[in-house]
């Protein structure tokens, strides 16, 4: 398949290079304004698990006596119904109790209705304590990539994919109206190793060209590369959809993050970072090769 | 088989048969997201960090009387959070769990069974070296009494020079254990010795005589043997039987745990189980509404042992320390003031005893300011649903990325090894996850995924550098060599694997430090690495003979 040909003759490099990342600058402030789940804000969660069929629309006015903001998730699973009911009030179980009992639930009901707590003060911790581990796992990532190429240009443009892949992605999702939880403030980090991947084997594909032409070495990095995030979007997709339905709150947070984070890896990959690998290789005089293999584990 | 000759591959088979092994003797052991149960975290007010030892040791010694199934404190990385996970959602226990966490802590000083001072009465005087005095190996800590106590205290150590005083934190006052004859014959045998001076009791009348906690022995066979005599009369409870327990008739035993429960005492603890209790018993202790403590006692430990303060006496009665009264103090004159005093094993230990001291002392309620910022009840029924469609979600995505796979390889035998390779990853982190006795909850199993899609993303790599795109016949240099040397491709793939987890492994390393991400990190650096060492490796050799 000629990617390189197709996307790179007709399109200027150095249009891919400046319009994905000003989509991803433009993205930055919804990013950052994302909704926080109610781990980080506070608020009440209620599992409720019932024989009967109960809708959403039934919890949130039996539950709007409780607090205005009610955010219910019903599914129906082998004739039970679990829901996941949200507020960023606090409910104790008593209003919930009574409020649910309007719509008819026994007491044996009740005593499967179960409100967590999250204290704001909670949060506020859990968000001082996730930016100082955001900062040192960014750096040492840095770090890492920096040692692997020893070469600027190229860890930049690594280092961009993987900033970009958080902003577009994120920035997406917050429009979406998409609420962020701590399992998900993971995945940003986990979603930095995916998007590493295919970046280092875009980079050392190019950087080691042997008399090839870039085209060809970018062609052969994205077959590779392409699997590598179709694979993992299919996966995940697959297992976001499963756990929404089961209502596995940590594993559809984690699944969404990464899905939106590695299509839009996608565009900062193959779009961006080759741009940029086209631009350094123009401006860099011949002869003058970066190293390489800093890691290996079999001796040739 | 040709394929077992590489010690890779080897390596490989043997982790997944050990691991697979460990998870069938050893097991896994899930979260309560999974196995449904209460998690609460606890926020001490800023500046406390000094104190959180002490709080979680104290959280969990009350805990442990409330006889929950597996009751867990743990201290977060932060200093100033702790977790409480419990398997039970009963709401009337959690309700117990926080009238424990906001429950005052009293400290009480007894001597021989006389009360000298509790909870205020007896305070931290800072006036004299801040309160505590450390030289060398020994340490001080000074004390000043209030209101009653000055004149109680003077009179319980009348003439008491050289007996010991005990130092009580907690104190079950409202307690009386019932436990089986042997195990009444066994402490009644055991001398008791909390301080180097101290002698004269057994475990059995310590319990009675200094901790004052009643004792019932029964029969463990059918029917209760003897009940405590001169402590009942000491409460003023008689009991018309003849002193020294010759065996007492079922009937009569249940009469002394009612006229123990008539003086107040409402609560019961055990060494065992309740379901482990004769039938008879346990009918009463339902009829008498009384509240079941249980004190799971190590069947390889003694009751008491001086060195261990987590011994079953200590853990039951809340005691803390035992000093030698000295001879000041007991000339019958009010106690205005005294010293507690010892020597530990090195300065750093008696700082250490001379700090725990002043915690106890600091105010009625637990040393700092606590509130519960986080009450999450988990529903079994819907952990158990989650186990039943992991399977289900694991094999959809699977097959997805095998479709993918054979798509673009169009060669059987790379997918099949590809998600041969993934599945065994998968074996090998839960057979890890077995040996080190990790809690597998929700997040680690989230861990588990991202692991795997990493682990197929680099065979993918692998196979690519090694196939040359799947076309490395045709790729010939223009010496006519094939330029294509699989090893050298191997270390180009490796580059980018070892880079990749390197980096994935720095991501996750300081999210360990998050409780509630603990589990995320742990799975997914575990399968990063065991994915470098073990299953990625294997693949490329298994594709080098493949090929």
């Amino acid at each position: 398949m000629d990617f390189y040909g197709k996307v790179f003759s007709r399109v200027n490099y150095k249009v891919w290079m400046v319009l994905i990342p000003l989509i991803g600058l433009l993205l930055m402030p919804f990013a950052f304004s994302v909704k926080l789940g109610i781990d980080f804000t506070g608020g009440t969660e209620i599992q409720i698990l019932t024989d009967r069929a109960v809708s959403a629309q039934q919890f949130q006015s039996a539950l709007s006596q409780c607090s205005t903001d009610i955010r219910a998730n019903v599914q129906n699973l082998e004739g039970r119904t679990t829901a996941i009911i949200k507020s960023k009030d606090a409910i104790n179980k008593s209003c919930s109790d009574s409020a649910l009992a309007t719509i008819g639930f026994s007491e044996e009901e009740l005593a499967k209705v179960l409100p967590s707590t999250f204290k704001p003060e909670l949060g506020k911790t859990l968000l001082e304590q996730g930016s100082k581990v955001f900062i040192i796992a960014g750096v040492l990532m840095m770090a890492v990539i920096f040692i692997a190429f020893r070469s600027i240009i190229p860890s930049i443009a690594v280092i961009q994919a993987a900033v970009f892949d958080i902003a577009i992605g994120l920035g997406l999702l917050s429009l979406l109206g998409f609420e962020l939880s701590l399992a998900g403030f993971a995945a940003l980090l986990m979603l930095v190793g995916y998007s590493v991947d295919d970046n280092i084997v875009l980079t050392s594909n190019v950087l080691n060209e042997r008399g090839k032409s870039l085209g060809e070495q970018v062609n052969k990095a994205f077959a590779t590369g392409i699997t590598m995030t179709g694979t993992s979007i299919a996966g995940l997709t697959a297992i976001l959809i499963v756990a929404f339905f089961v209502q596995m709150e940590t594993v559809s947070q984690i699944a969404t993050v990464l899905v939106a984070g590695l299509m839009a890896d996608f565009f900062t990959t193959w779009f961006v970072n080759v741009a940029v690998l086209e631009w350094y290789l123009r401006r860099k005089p011949a002869g003058t090769k970066s190293s390489r293999f800093k890691f290996t584990l079999f001796r040739s | 088989m040709k394929l077992f000759e590489d010690w890779r591959i080897l390596l490989l088979v043997i982790c997944v048969v050990l691991s697979l092994l460990l998870i069938s003797t050893k097991g896994l052991s899930y979260g309560i997201d999974f196995i449904g149960g209460t998690e609460m975290k606890v926020e001490i007010e800023a500046g406390g960090e000094p104190y959180v030892d002490s709080v979680v040791e104290i959280l969990k010694n009350r805990l442990n009387g409330l006889g929950l199934k597996s009751t867990q404190v743990l201290k977060e990385a932060d200093g100033r959070h702790i977790v409480i996970k419990v398997s039970s959602i009963d709401p009337q226990d959690i309700a117990k769990i926080k009238d424990i966490i906001n429950q005052q802590a009293v400290f009480e000083q007894v001597v021989e069974g006389n009360l000298c001072a509790k909870g205020t009465e007896i305070q931290l005087d800072i006036t004299q070296q801040g309160g505590a005095f450390i030289s060398g190996n020994n340490w001080q800590v000074y004390v000043k009494t209030s209101g009653d106590a000055p004149a109680r205290c003077g009179q319980v150590m009348e003439g008491k020079a050289g007996h010991m005083t005990d130092i009580f934190l907690d104190r079950p006052s409202k307690s009386f254990i019932l436990i089986d004859s042997n195990s009444c014959s066994e402490m009644s045998s055991t001398a008791f010795t909390n301080h180097p001076d101290d002698t004269g009791y057994t475990d059995l009348s310590f319990l009675e005589d200094r901790a004052l906690i009643p004792i019932v022995c029964y029969n463990a066979a059918t029917e209760p043997e003897g009940t405590n005599q001169s402590l009942l009369e000491e409460l003023g409870v008689v009991v018309n039987e003849t002193v020294n327990t010759t065996s007492l008739d079922l009937d009569e035993a249940i009469s002394s745990m009612e006229r123990l429960k008539a003086d107040g005492k409402n609560s019961v603890i055990f060494s065992i189980n309740e379901t482990q209790l004769p039938q008879d018993l346990h009918d009463v202790i339902t009829r008498l509404n009384l509240t079941v403590k249980t004190y799971p006692k190590n069947p390889d430990k003694p009751y008491h042992s001086a060195d261990d303060p987590d011994s079953w006496i200590d853990a039951v009665t809340g005691l803390k320390s035992t000093l030698k009264i000295s001879e000041g103090l007991t000339n019958g004159n009010p106690i205005y003031s005294s010293v507690f005093e010892g020597s530990s094993a090195t300065t750093a230990e008696a700082r250490e005893t001379a700090q725990r001291f002043k915690i106890w002392m600091t105010s009625g309620n637990l040393p700092v300011k606590t509130q519960i910022v986080l009450e999450r009840p988990n529903l079994p029924e819907l952990g158990q649903q989650f186990f039943k469609y992991i399977g289900i979600m694991a094999v959809i995505a699977l097959s997805l990325v095998a479709a993918i796979i054979s798509i673009r390889y169009r060669r059987p035998k790379i997918s099949i090894f590809i998600l041969l390779t993934s599945f065994s990853e998968i074996v090998i982190v839960m057979g890890f996850a077995s040996l080190m006795s990790w809690e597998l909850d929700m997040a680690a199993f989230a861990g588990i995924i991202a692991a795997i899609g990493t682990g197929v993303d680099h065979q993918v790599v692998i196979t690519d550098e090694a196939t040359h795109g799947g076309k490395n016949k045709e790729a010939r240099g223009s010496k006519g060599t094939n330029i294509w040397d699989i090893k050298d491709s191997f270390n180009r793939a490796f580059f980018i694997i070892i880079t990749s987890v390197l980096t994935v492994i720095f991501a996750m390393l300081p999210l360990m430090s998050v409780t509630d991400l603990r589990g995320f990190a742990f799975t997914t650096i575990i399968g990063a690495g065991i994915g470098l060492m073990i299953t990625r490796p294997a693949y490329a050799r298994i594709l080098e003979k493949i090929l």
